[in-house]
């Protein structure tokens, strides 16, 4: 059957209007995919020390976030943050959290979240050891600050009151300790793993492939569309 | 009930899956565009764990308002245009349901 070049225009059109839609479903397909990886469980690293997986230097690699650390040092200096979202499974809960500014060896900072703010300020003096997991700072603000406030845990927020060398991001502790080896009891919040916010869910985009695919093999059908129709209306009538 | 024609008779069937899936993409889009995605992006975000089945549900069932509406663009003759008009309808709210009444009411002129 010779077909008009008009015909062979519609159908490169198609072609291409097919492999793009098709294309959009492999993306959702690959977010799909993204999704589940991100919500999947990925049991803990050994602890390290911070040292070796982050530096004042650079920003926070995300391979380093979620990683449990171990360091120590002295406190500096102490905020609260307040209506905190803690991280816990299932509930929502709203806290005023203590931060402290700990000062490790070479004048190098890191804020630490040491657990619920409490009306007594402990005092530290000396050497402290610390375990706790580390997260990226804070981008959006829970709470409108006051002095010796923090408005999101961010050490950029603190830069201008320290002469330390901050770390990027901060530390959740679950621990601390004397050199000697007494324990320092606070109030902790939990430190759980930080869960990647990928939009959607799994079935959601599988479900915008099954859309994207199918309008990838409709659109194949539109060059031949009017003659398709055109003999179905005769038929009818 | 009145009496079909003989091609009324022949698009009936197609006639009926169109307006029933019209009105359901119609309702689903309501619900994806006023609650779905403004509890998703804009307020009440903890609201959206509870609501989340409504772009899941759309999102399985869009396929089959797309082949109901192209068996009966393609029964009742109509343009390659007006087919993709009346797909794309199940993506916004009201527009199917202005659909929907505009296939009744060709329907029912069909002589």
């Amino acid at each position: 059957m010779k077909r008009s070049k008009g015909f062979i225009a519609q159908l490169i059109v198609a072609i291409t209007l097919s492999i793009t839609f098709i294309g959009l479903g492999n993306w959702q397909l690959d977010r799909a995919h993204d999704v589940k990886v991100a919500k999947r469980f990925v049991p803990d690293s050994p602890r390290v020390k911070l040292e070796s997986i982050v530096s004042v230097t650079s920003n926070l690699e995300p391979s380093a976030i979620n990683r449990l650390v171990e360091f120590s040092g002295n406190y500096r200096q102490i905020f609260v943050a307040p209506d905190q979202a803690l991280l816990t499974e299932g509930k929502k809960l709203f806290a005023d959290l203590e931060v402290r500014l700990l000062e490790l060896s070479g004048k190098r900072g890191i804020l630490v979240v040491r657990g619920f703010e409490s009306l007594e300020n402990q005092e530290i003096i000396g050497k402290v050891k610390i375990a706790g997991r580390l997260y990226p700072r804070q981008t959006a603000d829970s709470a409108r600050a006051d002095k010796g406030e923090l408005s999101r845990i961010d050490p950029a927020l603190i830069v201008g009151e320290t002469s330390l060398s901050l770390f990027d991001g901060y530390v959740v502790a679950t621990a601390e300790e004397t050199p000697l080896g007494q324990e320092i009891l606070t109030t902790r919040i939990p430190a759980p793993q930080l869960k990647s916010k990928i939009p959607g869910n799994y079935w959601q985009h599988i479900s915008y492939v099954f859309v994207w695919w199918l309008m990838g093999l409709l659109v194949l059908f539109a060059p031949f569309y009017n003659e398709v129709a055109v003999k179905l209306k005769h038929e009818s009538t | 009930m009145n009496q079909l024609n003989p091609r009324q008779a022949a698009l009936n069937g197609a006639m009926i899956r169109f307006r029933i899936m019209a009105i359901y993409a119609g309702v689903m889009s309501l619900l994806l565009w006023f609650v779905s995605i403004p509890t998703h992006y804009l307020f009440f975000k903890d609201f959206y764990e509870y609501v989340s089945w409504i772009s899941l549900l759309h999102g399985f069932t869009y396929p089959i308002y797309v082949f109901a509406a192209f068996h009966y663009c393609l029964k009742a003759g109509k343009s390659l245009k007006s087919t993709i008009l009346f797909i794309l309808a199940g993506t916004l709210p009201i527009a199917s349901f202005v659909a929907e009444r505009r296939a009744l009411r060709e329907f029912n002129s069909l002589t």
